[in-house]
């Protein structure tokens, strides 16, 4: 009578990806890849569009609209007084296009008046769209976010998007399995994103390509689930194709009650299947990473990679010191880009503009970090421009209510709608030509931010403390 | 999607060798373009191709003589990291770009060449800087891709070996609507999908349009 049980009991201890990898397998296809069931579609109107009406344009439909779920992020302005129009070149037409084609599909989106508006990594998990243990795709390369609920959530392409709209699956070849298990207690002043710098750094940015990332370890264990989100949003930047936490005891609490997360007996039902996410002991991951971040301080790029970075403390590296011939040619370009000096101290570098926002900083807590720092202070008079961002309509509505948007104005910034903004220069609104800019979103690339903007990427901590300063700077030494 | 089927492919060879090229490089984001453009080659390495005001850069390759019909670019580690954007490989197959040589890609721009009829081919990093050596001396220097037999031959000889799995390959070979393959299974997707709303109900409480 218990024969079954048994059976379920031999299976060789598998990895959390492993497991949700099978508990979604529809089939195995002759090439030995196999066809992997999606639960969440998530659309934003900058590739959302072109999914939409290519599939519209081929007579497609959505195979389960009520899984799709859609926002408006990249293109839409964040000027407070925000319409349809925009800047951004070509903008307007893509809100437009979404909005139709998502009507015309049939499903939910997070139109600019919606109060749960806000930019897709970050509004999906606030309104419990993303769920521990579900896959999620989106056209967009930082899903992986969604990885710090305990998710499967990847970026794809357009065509990709196209594809699970119109079968809810996608045809992958299994990525290779990779754990970076992270120890220690990081020092005061740091965060999940100087622990996420300090690791692209240590493993490179192309550390993780082909793998599935899990995070473990105390440290991660310790951080808040917006730090873990922040910790698997930037996954990508060392090329891996998602990450994940396992989900425990801060997700489910984290989770529970938000809009579309389960009630009831259904949580109940979820809560069974919630508690097994996690990696067998004995599981074998193709890859294995440790770091040890025991009083790690904050950390500050310095080239145009995210894994060219230093500790605030620290200096711009010294090209001869770089071993790899690729690696120190490359060091050598962001260097002549950015405009620093080898063996140049990175505190004290003058910076012209602040940006607190993106999927990576914009949560709550991270408007609180910064907030904290700037308390009854001014920025520099040096600064020309300093922007906060908030990441979800929600974040922003909390945030005022917590004051926090006072001690932003107060201390020189703009505070601004929700969205992508000036995490990437889509060609409208931009920072002063040339500036150097002190910014808490993910990528450092040339151009990212603007022609010829020099973006080093850090906390929102560090951001805040360099935007009193007007140069970069170490947070620790603002004193409360 | 823009795929055509792509088995053998003979032409010239444009050397880019530097690493971690993304794809904003390849496709800026502040390239105005349409919901429904079908040709987006002008937007392609914006930045690196013309000054703000529209005009060539000549040292940039493909304004040069011998590359502006480049069939194959070669570049070094990590290529089309970054953004997920598809328009970045629309825009090298819009200009004629059929196969991309490098020692990694960045893994959403891999995923988007197959796609779209692009052949993005690993090897080794030693063989990649010879390849692109070879493109650098010669502007009139033509290379041949073989799918099929998973080989590149230089028309001075050289020849590369290269492994590609067997479902990407054919999706190349036979330019597939994977969207109409996977279809076929539409019952056993079905399915799936009756059998899971019973074991994880919760996955769907998702309302439609409310
Ligand atoms: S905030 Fe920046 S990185 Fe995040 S989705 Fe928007 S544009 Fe991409």
């Amino acid at each position: 009578m218990t024969l079954t049980k048994t059976i379920t009991k031999t299976q060789a201890p598998r990895t959390l990806h492993g497991k949700l990898w099978d508990q979604h397998q529809v089939a195995v296809l002759d090439d030995g890849s196999e066809l992997l069931y999606i639960d969440r579609i998530a659309l934003h109107e900058r590739s959302g569009a072109i999914a939409l009406r290519q599939l519209a344009k081929s007579n497609r439909k959505l195979f389960e609209p009520s899984l799709v779920f859609g926002t408006l992020d990249h293109v839409l302005d964040t000027r407070v007084g925000r319409t349809d129009q925009t800047l951004i070149p070509s903008g307007t037409e893509y809100i437009r296009v979404f909005r139709n084609e998502a009507a015309a599909a049939g499903i939910v989106l997070f139109d600019i008046d919606d109060p749960r508006q806000g930019i897709t990594h970050v509004t999906f998990a606030e309104q419990g769209v993303a769920l521990p243990g579900l896959t999620l795709i989106c056209a967009d390369s930082h899903t992986g976010t969604l990885g710090g609920l305990g998710a499967m959530a990847w970026g794809v392409g357009i065509s990709e998007t196209e594809h699970g709209l119109a079968t809810q699956t996608l045809n992958l070849v299994r990525p290779k399995t990779m754990r970076v298990t992270i120890d220690g207690h990081i020092g005061t002043g740091a965060s999940a994103k100087d622990i996420v710098l300090a690791l692209i750094g240590q493993v490179g940015v192309t550390g993780g390509v082909g793998h599935m990332v899990e995070f473990a370890g105390s440290a991660v264990r310790d951080l808040s689930i917006e730090g873990r989100m922040t910790l698997c949003n930037m996954a990508v930047e060392f090329g891996a194709w998602s990450a994940i936490v396992a989900p425990d005891a801060s997700t489910f609490a984290y989770v529970k009650g938000l809009p579309y997360a389960p009630s009831g007996a259904a949580w109940d039902a979820a809560m069974e299947t919630w508690s097994h996410l996690k990696t067998d002991d004995g599981a074998v991951f193709d890859r294995e990473v440790v770091l040890d971040v025991g009083a790690l301080g904050p950390h500050i790029s310095w080239g145009t990679n995210p894994g060219q970075v230093a500790s605030v403390t620290g200096t711009v590296p010294d090209l001869a010191a770089i071993a790899d011939p690729v690696a120190r040619a490359a060091a050598k370009a962001s260097l002549d880009y950015m405009g620093l000096t080898p063996g140049q101290p990175l505190e004290g570098v003058p910076i012209d503009a602040v940006f607190i926002g993106s999927c990576t900083n914009a949560r709550l807590a991270d408007l609180r970090s910064a907030a904290a720092i700037l308390k009854g202070r001014t920025i520099a008079a040096s600064i020309r421009k300093a922007i906060v961002v908030p990441g979800s309509s929600d974040v922003k509505k909390q945030a005022e209510a917590e004051g926090l948007h006072r001690i932003f104005l107060d201390a020189g910034f703009e505070w601004r709608e929700s969205g992508c903004s000036l995490c990437f220069f889509g060609g409208g609104e931009a920072f002063p030509a040339g500036a150097r800019v002190a910014s808490t979103t993910n990528r450092n690339f040339e151009n990212r931010q603007g022609p010829g903007i020099r973006t080093h990427i850090m906390s929102p901590a560090t951001a805040a403390a360099s935007s009193l300063a007007g140069a970069l700077a170490d947070p620790r030494k603002v004193v409360a | 999607m823009r795929n055509t089927p792509l088995t053998t492919l003979t032409g010239r060879v444009a050397p880019l060798m530097r690493a971690n090229i993304d794809t904003d490089a390849i496709f800026p984001s502040r390239s105005k373009m349409g919901v429904d453009e079908t040709d987006v080659s002008r937007f392609l390495f914006r930045e690196w191709r013309f000054t703000d005001d529209g005009h060539e850069r000549p040292d940039f390759v493909l304004n040069q003589t011998g590359r502006r019909d480049a069939v194959f670019m070669v570049a070094l580690d990590n290529f089309g990291c970054g953004s997920s954007r598809e328009t970045a490989p629309w825009a090298l197959r819009d200009f004629g770009i059929r196969c991309i040589v490098a020692p990694s890609f960045g893994s959403i721009f891999q995923a988007n060449c197959y796609r779209n009829g692009i052949a993005p081919i690993v090897l080794d990093r030693k063989d990649v800087e010879t390849l692109g050596s070879l493109a650098d001396k010669d502007a009139t220097m033509t290379m041949t891709l073989d799918l099929s037999k998973q080989v590149l031959e230089t028309s001075g000889g050289s020849r590369f070996l290269f492994t590609m799995p067997s479902g990407v390959k054919t999706m190349l070979m036979e330019g597939l609507d994977t969207i109409g393959v996977t279809l076929t299974r539409r019952a056993e997707i079905e399915a799936f999908q009756r059998n899971d709303v019973s074991t994880r109900p919760w996955v769907y409480v998702g309302n439609s349009s409310g």
